[in-house]
């Protein structure tokens, strides 16, 4: 079979490109031009999948966006895409699609038994069958209605294309280049408005391709093309095809979806499948055209039955036939176009079913003109199989019924507006009873609707509606050049009759995606769903990837019938984005895998790459974790060794990370005196000191050491994490709280890498990389002395702050941070004597908690300083963030939970952070809570787990043996309520 | 959404960080010396009018003035009035602290 | 990177016994990944030229409470240009930028060689602007080329027409969820500066979105 059904002549396919496809495995052939759905209608192949839930043979309804049934597998392995269109699939050499939703085969389908069984798959089937018992529910029906119910298969592995995401801006957006759009666009672009010109499409002219009309009183494509070429030589416009508008959000900014390389196998070397993007646009016109409705009667889903719109289009665009023997079915005198259409294209109208009463007498005489009979009655149902119609059964407006030879009906019920994105901001369409279809109704701000979008279906008025919209567009956004004339072409009047459900035998399908029957909706309407959003939920009419473009007005008209109102009181469904399916690779763009947020590195990291560190993601950064050495089996091997280093000698760490902020200006010490609990204003130069902030309800904000550097510079740090949020925090502080503070702010965090140096030799190594002049001795450099030093050698000043984190004798050492690598190389060299080692966070980590310094565990949202064991830093006497609610009752309560120690009685016994405690022996419970573990680690030096926790009134209970309960690992064990300092807890080893 | 940032022009709203209602002003809470007894009426209204301050907003269906930070632009404080219903954006003003400016705003306390 | 030389003090003498040689080479923040190379596409002229700008000083000048008349003024004899109030980056005398970056404040770019010590220009500031150096704390990244934009407007949301961000504008904004500060140096030519930990992974993106049109990765450059 060699594309049978493609007709001598005609199209805009271009026939000198033969390209070669495959479905289910059969060898096709189409032509350049095509799209899968018109490439499938050349080659006569009539049945394309089983539908969702009854699994019924069905064919191609649309030729566009909207198509509701023909949905298949495109390509294989990792780039095998479910439900896709196929009336939107661009046909390339070498395509391959398989129908899905059968087994094992499209003709046979196992499942097709469902069709048997279809009285109880009725709305609502899920939510009364699968009730009880509730147990079953997971195990048993949803695995099993998975598979019977369905769509396409997705592929199983990671998705080897890339997706981007970009931004554009512009005056006027277009969304659809029909003749309604590239009027629009061309007014706007003359006028010299920056214009851009979307269409879903690959080739643009929306329904000029399809009916041949007359513009400017010749032919249609003629103008197209003339068109489109001025368009081309005007540097404001950009024309984007494969580009669908999918969605309008705030502030005139357009989602849009640009199917960049869906048309060819592989996407070329670095260029992406899809690009997402955002369009900002000061207006926006909306050309977006109607979608043609069909009307639901008995076996309306039969391969077969297609919409009379697309029937021209795969005649008209595609030079492609969908039958031999065409019966059309309309309400309206546009269905009747088709006869035209098939005319011109040679093929045999058998009939046209017109359902007005008022059958203009011209129809008549059409009909015996043309050799087809012209029938003023109803289609009550068609009748063949799996291979498509074979008769049209009619009921006579008269009360006869009649039976026409077919194997193709065109059906026309009217056309429905594309309302979609007009009514993305809460707009309600507009119910306009002369063309009995909804209407756009309060668009977005700056949005305008042109052409069949807005109801005016004829082309001379898509042709004019859009040249207006276009140059008012432009003039409202600031553009008064010459929008140039409108084209025009002949009146038309559209005149049709509503017929939105005719009774016969066999299923009345609404939604063919869904398989809502018309009794599905009269069922839910008995049942009390009558508001359209509970019959959508109800039935799920209306719902996957068409969104029932084609299928919920006729719901809803159906809903008005029997509900006894009328279809505007019955209203609509809320429109949301997106309007077109748009892939989750798109939204994702160019963030996933390694990229899937930026990564900060700090000043050491390559150094530290080449000691083979292991890295562990600390928000954004990468920072090491620890330093294997060879040898070592466990990574609690190593953080040992890396522990007992520092404790016994020296180690060093790389403590960039945490927030620095240069905090500068006359009042820079009041400032601080109201962020901190504590006092800055009176520290002296050439000091640090702990501070603490706290949130305004009184709760602890975040922590670090702060440093005068000068009399009006403060060098603050904070935690890791909480560098942004405090930066924000204290510019809402100086610009919103005290405006008239002279306070400057600004992160420092970039400027200079940070290195703890941290053991008993410290001062041996800190001595060899300093200038000798520099006087480190505990005379010489105090605890918590902090200034501005010298490297040996080096003309480099650095900041040296004596603060410990670990408890030993430590120094931290900024340095500019092209120096990271270097000082950490040469803190190696002058620490090799002493046998320095690197360390990592897990390390800082077991010492902090040896030493009970509180962390972003302890810093947890919920903890107050009185329960941190900080209580007394808060200073009386002056006013700070978080002071007075401090205060309230149950923020000092005897009976808050407090941070302690906590220490598993056996010593062999693994303490975990989320473990709760309990008094000993009782039951688990939320009755018998009294607190939790929230640190836990091995420390070597106790050659124990310990952790720290917050216990309730813990303080008054040290040496109390409680138990801690650890039900996701599924064990209690009795610990002990300690001090939470466990090492060196008077604090002579930092002080040496 | 797109905010008209007075510096930067409009940008996403990507750019920006959102901080709720701007209207709540910080109570005045410089503290009596010698420190009040912490169950005085004095500190239990002190820390009533901190409730309402940090605790009750108004739930407003329509225009409100709201905090948001340009943190991804030039790190203003700005204070939008925005329709809670619909998203429309009618003023934007800066907070007046932003940048060395001295606008005096007594309403918001000293400083 | 600093005010001073690029490379400095390879070895320091052996003053005490058994103290060992201390090497100060500086990193640059893109060293590990800035080669000149090409990347992309291969064919035909490049669409993007990237390289990374090295030896600059860099501080961020921000007015103190109501004295931004008096910090602009003295810029202007300190750096030869006012920094103005808009969002703009001007030139100055001896090879300097001055880049608008917020409010009330700027950065003054200045090649390393031609700086004055931080210290010296905080004096010369005194109780007018506070005086933050960054030259390390931030990556200096320079794009160009026919290609560009379409390469930028997959990073960056502002509008680049140039009629909308022209020759000389600056802009605080993100790339890609990365804080930095652009400003247009040329028709086809952007300056970008980001915050050092974030170079890399900025640098990455870049060259993954300009790969569609070729990247010339030029070898690094001093300002």
């Amino acid at each position: 079979m060699s594309q049978s059904h493609r007709l001598a002549q005609g199209g805009v396919v271009d026939r000198s490109q033969p390209l070669n496809f495959s479905f289910d495995g059969r060898h096709l052939s189409g032509f350049a031009g095509d799209t899968l759905a018109s490439a499938l209608v050349a080659n006569g192949v009539k049945l394309v999948g089983r539908s969702f839930k009854y699994h019924r043979p069905r064919g191609i309804l649309t030729a566009g966006s909207e198509e509701p049934n023909a949905l298949v597998e495109l390509r294989t392995g990792a780039r095998k895409e479910a439900n896709t269109r196929v009336t939107v699939t661009e046909l390339y050499d070498g395509l391959d699609a398989n129908s899905q939703n059968r087994w094992p085969s499209l003709k046979h389908d196992v499942l097709a038994v469902n069709q048997l069984a279809s009285p109880i798959f009725v709305a609502g089937f899920y939510y009364k069958t699968f009730m009880w018992p509730a147990k079953f529910w997971e195990a048993l029906y949803e695995p099993m209605i998975r598979r019977a119910a369905g769509l396409g298969d997705t592929a199983k592995q990671a998705d080897p294309d890339h997706y981007e995401k970009a931004w554009a801006h512009c005056d006027v957006l277009v969304a659809g280049a029909g003749p309604a759009g590239i009027s629009a666009a061309l007014a706007a672009g003359r006028a010299g408005a920056r214009v851009i010109l979307a269409e879903e499409d690959f080739a643009v002219g929306g329904r000029l391709l399809s009916d041949g009309e007359e513009i400017n009183g010749k032919a249609s494509s003629e103008w197209l093309e003339s068109a489109m070429a001025e368009i081309a030589s005007l540097d404001n416009v950009r024309v984007m095809t494969r580009t669908a508008v999918f969605g309008a959000f705030d502030g005139g900014t357009y989602g849009l979806i640009e199917r960049v390389n869906d048309h060819v196998p592989v996407p070329p070397a670095h260029q992406p499948r899809h690009r997402l993007w955002h369009v900002v646009a000061k207006r926006c016109v909306i050309a977006m055209g109607a979608i043609e409705r069909p009307v639901v009667f008995g076996n309306n889903d039969r391969p077969g039955v297609m919409m009379a719109s697309a029937v021209r289009t795969y005649m008209g665009r595609f030079g492609a036939t969908p039958g031999r023997r065409i019966a059309v079915f309309t309400n309206n005198n546009d269905g009747w176009k088709t006869v035209d259409a098939a005319e011109r294209a040679g093929v045999k109208i058998s009939a046209v079913i017109d359902s007005r009463e008022d059958l203009p007498p011209e129809a008549l005489a059409r009909g015996k003109n043309g050799g087809f009979s012209v029938l003023n009655g109803s289609v009550t149902s068609v009748d063949g199989g799996r291979d498509g119609v074979t008769k049209v059964q009619v009921a006579l407006n008269g009360g006869a019924t009649a039976q026409i030879d077919a194997d193709c009906l065109a059906v026309s019920g009217g056309w429905n507006p594309a309302v979609g994105l007009t009514c993305n901001h809460r707009g309600k369409p507009q119910w306009r009873d002369d063309i009995a279809a909804f209407v756009p109704g309060g668009c977005p701000a700056g949005m305008t609707v042109a052409g069949a979008a807005d109801g005016e279906f004829s082309l001379s008025e898509c042709l004019s509606g859009g040249h207006k919209l276009g140059s008012d567009a432009a003039k409202a956004a600031g553009h008064s050049g010459k929008p140039g004339r409108a084209a025009k072409a002949d009146a038309e009047t559209y005149s049709q009759t509503p017929l939105w459900h005719v009774s016969g035998k066999g299923k009345a399908f609404v939604d063919q995606q869904h398989d809502v029957t018309a009794s599905d909706v009269k069922l839910a309407n008995r049942e009390g769903f009558q508001s359209v959003e509970h019959l959508k939920r109800y039935t799920t009419l209306g719902m996957a990837t068409d969104q029932g473009k084609t299928s919920n007005i006729s719901g809803l008209a159906i809903m008005a019938e029997v509900s006894g109102r009328s279809i505007p009181e019955t209203g609509t469904t809320m429109y949301r984005p997106p309007y077109v399916p748009v892939s989750i690779g798109a939204l994702a763009g160019h963030h996933r895998d390694e990229e899937f947020h930026a990564v900060r590195l700090t000043p050491s990291h390559h150094w530290a790459e080449t000691q083979g560190a292991v890295f562990v993601d600390t928000g954004l950064w990468k920072r090491a974790q620890w330093y294997p050495k060879a040898g070592e089996k466990t990574w609690l091997e190593s953080v040992n060794r890396e522990v007992l280093t520092v404790r016994n000698g020296v180690g060093f760490c790389d403590v960039t990370t945490l927030g620095k902020i240069d905090v500068m200006g006359s009042d820079a010490g009041v400032f601080l005196d109201r962020v901190y609990i504590n006092t800055f204003s009176k520290l002296a130069v050439g000091k640090a000191r702990y501070g603490l902030m706290l949130r305004e309800d009184g709760i602890v904000m975040d922590d670090g050491t702060t440093s005068r550097l000068a009399e009006d510079h403060y060098f603050m740090t904070t935690t890791t994490a909480k560098a942004g949020p405090v930066m924000q925090h204290l510019e809402y502080c100086r610009q919103v709280l005290w405006p008239k503070l002279d306070v400057q702010l600004t992160s420092a965090s970039e400027q200079w890498a940070q290195f703890s140096i941290a053991g008993p030799k410290t001062r041996e190594v800190l001595g060899d990389i300093l200038d000798p002049s520099e006087d480190i001795s505990n005379e010489g450099f105090p605890f918590m002395g902090a200034r501005e030093v010298k490297l040996r050698g080096a003309d480099i000043t650095c900041r040296l702050f004596r603060i410990s984190f670990s408890g030993e004798l430590a120094f931290e050492i900024s340095v500019p941070c092209a120096y990271g690598n270097a000082m950490a190389a040469n803190l190696m060299r002058a620490g090799e004597p002493y046998g320095i080692v690197p360390y990592g966070t897990e390390a800082l980590g077991v010492m902090r908690i040896e030493k009970g310094h509180a962390a972003g565990n302890e810093l947890n949202g919920m903890t107050t300083a009185g329960d941190l064991g900080l209580g007394k830093m808060m200073a009386k006497k002056k006013d700070y963030i978080g002071r007075v609610m401090a205060g309230r009752e149950e923020m000092v309560s005897p009976d808050r939970m407090v941070m302690v120690g906590i220490k598993p009685v056996n010593k062999l016994d693994k303490l975990y952070a989320g473990g709760h405690v309990i008094p000993k022996g009782a039951k688990p419970g939320a009755d018998t809570d009294q607190g939790y573990v929230t640190s836990a680690c091995f420390s070597p030096m106790l050659d124990q787990f310990l952790g720290l926790g917050m216990v309730a009134r813990g303080r008054d209970r040290i040496g109390e043996i409680m138990s801690v309960c650890d039900p996701l690992r599924g064990k209690t064990y009795d610990c002990e309520i300690c001090n939470p300092v466990f090492y060196d807890p008077d604090g002579g080893r930092q002080r040496a | 959404m797109r905010i008209n940032c007075p510096y930067c022009g409009e940008r996403d709203a990507s750019e920006f960080t959102y901080l709720g209602d701007a209207s709540p002003v910080r109570p005045d809470a410089i503290p009596h010396d010698p420190p009040l007894d912490n169950d005085s009426a004095e500190a239990m209204a002190l820390r009533a009018k901190f409730h309402d301050y940090v605790y009750l907003r108004d739930n407003i269906a329509g225009f409100m003035k709201e905090n948001w930070y340009h943190g991804g632009g030039c790190r203003t404080w700005l204070t939008v009035e925005r329709s809670t219903l619909t998203h429309e954006i009618r003023s934007v003003e800066a907070a007046p602290g932003v940048g060395a400016s001295v606008k005096s705003s007594a309403k918001r306390g000293r400083g | 990177m600093t005010a001073k030389s690029a490379i400095r003090c390879s070895t320091i003498p052996m003053e005490v016994a058994n103290v060992p040689d201390l090497i100060w080479n500086e990193t640059a923040p893109l060293d590990a990944v800035a080669n000149a190379r090409r990347h992309g596409v291969q064919d035909g002229e490049a669409g993007v030229t990237a390289e990374e700008v090295r030896d600059f000083q860099l501080v961020l000048l921000l007015a103190r409470r109501g004295q931004a008349a008096a910090m602009r003024k003295t810029a202007k004899t300190q750096f030869g240009a006012d920094p103005g109030s808009e969002a703009k980056a001007v030139n100055g005398k001896a090879g300097c930028t001055l880049i608008w970056s917020g409010p009330d404040q700027f950065y003054a770019l200045t090649p390393a060689a031609k700086a004055k010590p931080v210290a010296d220009l905080q004096a010369k500031f005194a109780k007018n602007a506070s005086l933050s150096e960054q030259s390390n704390g931030r990556s200096l990244i320079r794009l160009s080329g026919p290609r560009v934009c379409d390469c930028l407007v997959k990073m960056l949301s502002i509008d680049l027409h140039p009629d909308v961000f022209a020759v000389g504008d600056a802009a605080s904004t993100q790339m890609a969820h990365m804080a930095v500060n652009i400003w247009r140096d040329g028709e086809d030519v952007f300056n970008i500066l980001v915050f050092t930990s974030f170079a890399e992974s900025l640098w990455r993106t870049i060259l993954d979105h300009g790969a569609e049109f070729g990247v010339e990765i030029a070898a690094p450059t001093a300002l």
